[in-house]
């Protein structure tokens, strides 16, 4: 009997330790020894463990120690910071513009995330942890976004921040205006011109605002039929009660002032002006009202409107007390944000750290989730990137990229799958379902030297690299 | 966003329209278009019948939903699609309710206007009639059920090209699918010059035959659909395939009648072999799935169909009636008519068989042709092509005669006719 026990309880014990390794990751435990910790908030660590549980960041001290079965990682000569917060993206959508109409608050980016989108990877390998997935900059009012972390792999529900604020995309100047220009075939659209473009935007609050009064005489019992649900107008009414963020894309500071303005008279206030490079010019108006800025670090003259940008924006706003953070609104540049950050200790001296919140912090508090990331404090999650170096240095890689205290990109690991990678690719294309056709067969897409839809060139082509 | 179109009523009667289907051995089928969101209200048919409403089983069947979206109006992108069929789904149920308040008490209300596309919705967003949702990626999939979810639907996937990735949802959510057959081959030529095909488009082609054994296993209910395949005759070749790839024989012959019988909502009239039930019946000599398959006699409503010996078909020159398919290969100056400004271009085509390759240019640049073919009639492709800053995917018509060349481009801007001479 005992011996048929004992071989009972060590088969249980196995199977346990099975389930704990499927459903792993966010229950293992992580220790990450002996590194140089950039908290972005508390200054910098040297020689300093994290331990991370349940997703968490549980402990920030020396010579930690955790239970059986973590993982631990020597981060000896390592640098550690906070997981990149991208505050304009419109990586993982399917569609980036609904380009019909002026106004299409209607829209949503959660309706078209793609979860498999390869430039989730890349960004990760970049050092990007969440994004605010924003609709495009072709209309005056656009689509509400969706705040993400970057848990490629996972499925799409488990993509958006479940308590982050939701926002909307409004667009100012040349991206709205240049929709609506006149191209054969293509029937005339308004606005065109940034008169327009303001009174596109206060004509949707007038409607919304009386679209709010006839829901409340309807709650109120003045009226007996219920008023219909108009989807364009509900999320621009949260506007004006405070609770959607408006990310206001525009460049020039006379219209960014204009849309301060003109939030004033509806009693809200903007959440962020996107790229805002003549802020500026208003840094004081902008402190005022607690509004934050989105930038490009030292992006300029791409378009008529980017004419005064300059790289010590950053340096300026920040000194008039302004929340600053810098974005990538490209794939491709989302994937080196380190470097962009490490631009404004040069131009203005913008001390490191502050420097280093413009990436992570400041983004998170712009999107309303700082009390959950954006840096390294006990009881955020665990949202961590390991560096070969500084960030701030041209020489430095991400080694390690963790949201949640679970593994998203792995250096070493990624290197050593492309072999792996290589054969499987070789097996498939030996299929016949895979081999050319015998006679006849269309074209294959032959690349020219200009690669149509990279997105490089989304939103009109906003911060050069063309 | 027509929810009210009702594809029988463009049913022509006269059963040799469906002489292909039925000499494979279909003997009932649903017919519906692909044009816009709501492709329309379909029904199931009995592929003969002297008139249209013999050969009606069941109508409606269901409402059928693509994430499309419409040239030159709201929705033009698929952010635009979820919207407005949110919206649309609102105001139907809206409707519902006005229409409940003012029957009870017409006094101080304003009457309910009517609106056949939401009237057409009433019974969907009631559950009386099945939704279908055209979904083959494993997102579409997820987004159709997600609405289905919003809006308390009764929905059945179509296509479903990846549904064995969310096979554990779709049984939850007791969602069937309409599985395609019409698995994914490879069409491109090779050309050292093209990029490798990305991984996950091959891996995609080599996993689509496991997927109805994937469904099987985890208890989703299928069956199968054939969906724009090319020829009749890889609908069974490719359900072959998928009994290779681990589904038992008896699942796939189920697939493809009483299964499919029971997803459509007609199991009680057909589907199998039992008395009492319409006489729909396949005499097939050979292997079902296999090469020697032969369909002997069909009987559809009791009618019985005898099968002659089909000559085998060409691989790649479709029948025309005895008349040749034109030559139109070589380099071609051409004008594009763009009111206000014209365009000078260059068609470069070969051709072999009724394929056509090749190129248009014009001082925007250069695109390859796509689905290049050459009928009788004359040539049609696809391409796409920068202008004012976007890419824009054209259709381009035309006939050659003698020396010159004429025609239109279809494009989201309208119709542009184009016209010119061939180079020497």
């Amino acid at each position: 009997m005992k011996r048929i026990t004992a071989y009972f309880v060590s088969l249980l014990l196995v199977l346990g330790n099975l389930q704990f390794a499927a459903f792993g990751q966010a229950n293992k435990e992580l220790l990450i020894k002996n590194a140089t910790v950039l908290t972005a908030i508390h200054g910098t660590l040297e020689n300093t463990d994290i331990l991370v549980r349940n997703g968490k960041i549980a402990k920030i001290g020396k010579n930690l120690s955790a239970g059986s079965g973590a993982e631990i990682i020597d981060a000896t000569g390592k640098f550690v910071t906070p997981g990149i917060v991208d505050c304009h993206s419109h990586t993982m959508i399917d569609a980036i513009n609904e380009g019909s109409l002026s106004v299409t608050s209607m829209t949503g980016t959660r309706d078209v995330l793609n979860p498999t989108d390869i430039a989730i990877y890349r960004a990760l390998a970049g050092g990007v942890t969440s994004a605010n997935i924003l609709h495009g900059s072709a209309n005056s009012i656009g689509g509400k976004n969706t705040v993400v972390k970057f848990k490629y792999g996972h499925p799409v529900e488990d993509f958006p921040i479940p308590d982050a604020p939701p926002g909307i995309k409004f667009a100012m100047g040349e991206n709205p205006k240049g929709t609506n220009f006149s191209r054969p075939g293509v029937p005339p659209r308004y606005p065109r011109t940034r008169m327009g473009v303001i009174e596109t935007m206060r004509d949707a609050f007038l409607r919304a605002r009386d679209y709010k009064r006839a829901w409340d005489d309807y709650k109120a019992g003045k009226t007996k039929v219920p008023p219909r649900r108009d989807l364009e107008l509900e999320p621009l009414v949260e506007v004006i009660e405070g609770k959607r963020l408006v990310h206001a894309h525009g460049y020039r500071s006379d219209e960014h002032l204009n849309l301060m303005l003109l939030a004033d008279e509806f009693g809200f206030k903007i959440a962020t002006l996107q790229h805002g490079l003549e802020a500026y010019k208003i840094a004081p108006e902008i402190a005022k009202r607690g509004t934050g800025v989105s930038i490009f670090t030292d992006s300029w003259g791409y378009k008529l409107e980017a004419y005064d940008a300059i790289p010590y924006n950053a340096y300026l706003l920040w000194k008039a007390g302004v929340v600053v953070s810098i974005n990538s609104d490209s794939d491709e540049r989302m994937r080196r944000l380190n470097l962009d950050a490490a631009k404004v200790e040069k131009y203005g001296g913008v001390p490191e750290e502050e420097a280093l919140k413009m990436i992570t912090l400041n983004p998170a508090k712009q999107l309303g989730i700082d009390k959950r990331t954006g840096s390294i404090e006990v009881g955020k999650d665990a949202d961590l990137l390991i560096w070969s170096a500084h960030p701030f240095s041209v020489y430095s890689r991400v080694e390690r990229t963790i949201i949640e205290g679970e593994t998203f990109f792995d250096r070493a690991k990624d290197i050593q799958k492309r072999a792996d990678l290589a054969k499987e690719r070789e097996a498939l294309e030996k299929l016949d379902v895979n081999k050319p056709p015998a006679a006849g067969g269309t074209q294959p897409r032959i690349p020219s030297e200009h690669r149509l839809e990279e997105r490089d060139d989304a939103e009109y082509g906003d911060g050069g690299n063309q | 966003m027509v929810a009210e179109h009702r594809d029988r009523k463009e049913l022509k009667s006269g059963e040799s329209q469906f002489e292909t289907n039925r000499n494979a051995g279909f003997t009932t089928a649903v017919t519906v278009g692909r044009n816009g969101v709501f492709n329309g209200e379909s029904a199931v048919i009995d592929l003969a019948g002297d008139s249209v409403s013999a050969m009606i089983v069941k109508s409606p069947f269901a409402e059928h939903i693509s994430f499309a979206t419409i040239r030159g109006q709201y929705p033009v992108s698929l952010l635009g699609t979820f919207s407005a069929l949110r919206q649309m789904m609102l105001d139907a149920q809206r409707l519902q309710e006005i229409q409940k308040l003012y029957a009870a008490n017409p006094r101080g209300i304003k009457r309910p206007e009517s609106d056949k596309s939401l009237e057409a919705l009433i019974p969907v967003i009631n559950r009386q009639i099945p939704v279908v949702f055209n979904a083959n990626s494993e997102r579409e999939i997820v987004r159709a059920l997600d609405l289905a979810k919003e809006f308390n639907l009764k929905a059945i996937i179509a296509g479903g090209q990846e549904s064995w990735k969310v096979a554990d949802r779709l049984k939850a959510q007791d969602v069937p699918v309409l599985l395609s057959l019409n698995f994914p081959k490879r069409t491109t030529a090779a050309s050292a010059d093209a990029d490798p095909e990305p991984l996950e488009v091959l891996r995609l082609r080599a996993e689509t035959p496991k997927g109805p054994a994937r469904l099987a296993q985890a208890g989703v209910k299928f069956a199968f659909e054939s969906d724009s395949v090319k020829s009749i005759g890889d609908f069974f070749t490719n359900a072959g395939k998928a009994v290779e790839n681990g589904l038992t024989r008896d699942a796939a012959v189920r697939a493809m009648t009483l299964g499919s019988a029971e997803i459509l909502g007609v199991s009680a009239q057909t589907g199998s072999i039992e008395p009492g039930k319409i006489a729909n019946l396949v005499v097939v000599k050979g292997d079902l799935f296999g090469k020697d398959r032969a369909v002997k006699q069909v009987f559809v409503d009791g009618k019985l169909f005898e099968i002659k010996e089909q000559p085998k078909p060409a691989e790649t020159t479709p029948s025309n009636g005895g008349r040749a398919v034109p030559n139109v290969a070589g380099n071609y100056s051409i004008t594009i008519d763009i009111p206000g400004q014209p365009l000078a271009g260059t068609l470069a085509f070969t051709q072999q068989g009724n394929l056509l390759n090749g190129t248009i240019q014009s001082s925007l640049g250069t695109a390859p042709i796509r689905d290049g073919k050459v009928t009788v009639e004359g040539f049609t492709f696809a391409a796409t092509v920068e202008y004012g800053g976007s890419t824009v995917d054209i259709i381009v018509k035309g006939t050659v005669s003698g020396n010159q060349i004429s025609g239109t481009i279809d494009s989201p801007q309208g119709a542009i006719p184009f016209s010119g001479t061939k180079n020497p």
